[in-house]
């Protein structure tokens, strides 16, 4: 078992449902976002909210795969690629756009790691928090359900599904992270990021994968 | 009003998904990239898409006319009259 605790500032959740906030972003760059990425950069933006000088981490195990399957499908069906969806169907898609959107050079990443992406980026988000304690990191989750025909897969989102931490060393609260190998309770059907989410509001959960147990509390 | 240029400006809509913009938005006359509508390379990529399977237009990336023809909706129009053959 290795823990560790990830302090967080604030967070804020989208669950595809109610009002976005995106007026940040000018309507010729916004036109281009998939609903994964407005959730995306919703959350982003209200995390980031007060913080100008934070860094990024976004992580999505999809990504932009709708995208993917639409050049795929046309490919299939020898019409020609449209240049929008090729360009913007990379995984850091939201972040590049995000970037642009608020004239912003801050370093960002963007991490899928299969049905532990959450897991991973959250990880990845509190690694670049504790290497540079004076930087608040923006962490941002995102998915939606692989669209038809490879999904939706075991462990997707029912819906488009966004969820943004801002950690940061003066943090009140923290985020007790677990994680040890074998799963011998059973693999959880449903998205890694939806047992934090549950920990966030209700103090504490846990997930596991066919390879690891993860849990958190929060403190 | 030009029936031709009506069909083009929501070829344009359409083909960019310009959320927020219409018919009504596109002056004939305004450049369409950089300074005017805003536009960018990707997008002259994807209209340059949407004329071929519209009206059949065939496109030489390295041509210097071009830039002429997408200049704005009326150059796009002539275009189409000249060379379209959907139209």
């Amino acid at each position: 078992m290795i823990s560790w605790d990830v302090p967080v500032v604030r967070w804020v959740r989208w669950l595809g449902i109610g009002e976005l906030e995106l007026g940040f972003i000018e309507p010729l760059l916004r036109r281009r976002l998939s609903p994964m990425a407005r959730g995306a950069l919703h959350v982003a933006n209200a995390c980031a909210q007060d913080y100008p000088s934070a860094s990024f981490v976004f992580a999505s195990r999809h990504g932009e795969l709708t995208r993917t399957v639409e050049l795929l499908r046309s490919l299939a069906h020898e019409k020609e690629l449209s240049p929008t969806l090729f360009s913007l169907s990379v995984l850091n898609a939201a972040a590049g756009i995000f970037s642009i959107a608020r004239g912003d050079r801050a370093p960002a990443t963007a991490i899928a790691a299969g049905v532990e992406s959450f897991g991973y980026g959250l990880l990845e988000a509190y690694l670049r928090a504790r290497q540079e304690p004076a930087r608040p990191v923006v962490y941002v989750y995102a998915d939606a359900p692989a669209p038809n025909p490879i999904g939706p897969q075991f462990g997707d989102p029912e819906a488009v599904f966004a969820l943004g931490l801002l950690i940061h060393g003066d943090a009140r609260s923290s985020l007790h992270t677990g994680i040890r190998t074998g799963a011998e309770a059973g693999i959880s059907p449903t998205l890694q990021a939806y047992a934090c989410l549950q920990a966030l509001e209700r103090g504490s959960a846990d997930w596991a994968s066919d390879r690891h147990h993860w849990y958190w509390n929060l403190q | 009003m030009d029936t031709l240029e009506q069909e083009i400006k929501i070829l344009i809509i359409e083909a960019l998904n310009l959320e927020d913009m219409s018919q009504e938005d596109i002056g004939s006359d305004v450049p369409l990239f950089g300074e005017g509508l805003g536009l960018d390379s990707i997008d002259a990529l994807e209209l340059g898409i949407a004329l071929k399977k519209k009206y059949g237009i065939e496109l030489e990336a390295g041509d210097s006319r071009t830039r002429e023809h997408f200049r704005n909706v009326l150059s796009l129009a002539a275009l189409v009259r000249s060379q379209g053959k959907a139209a």
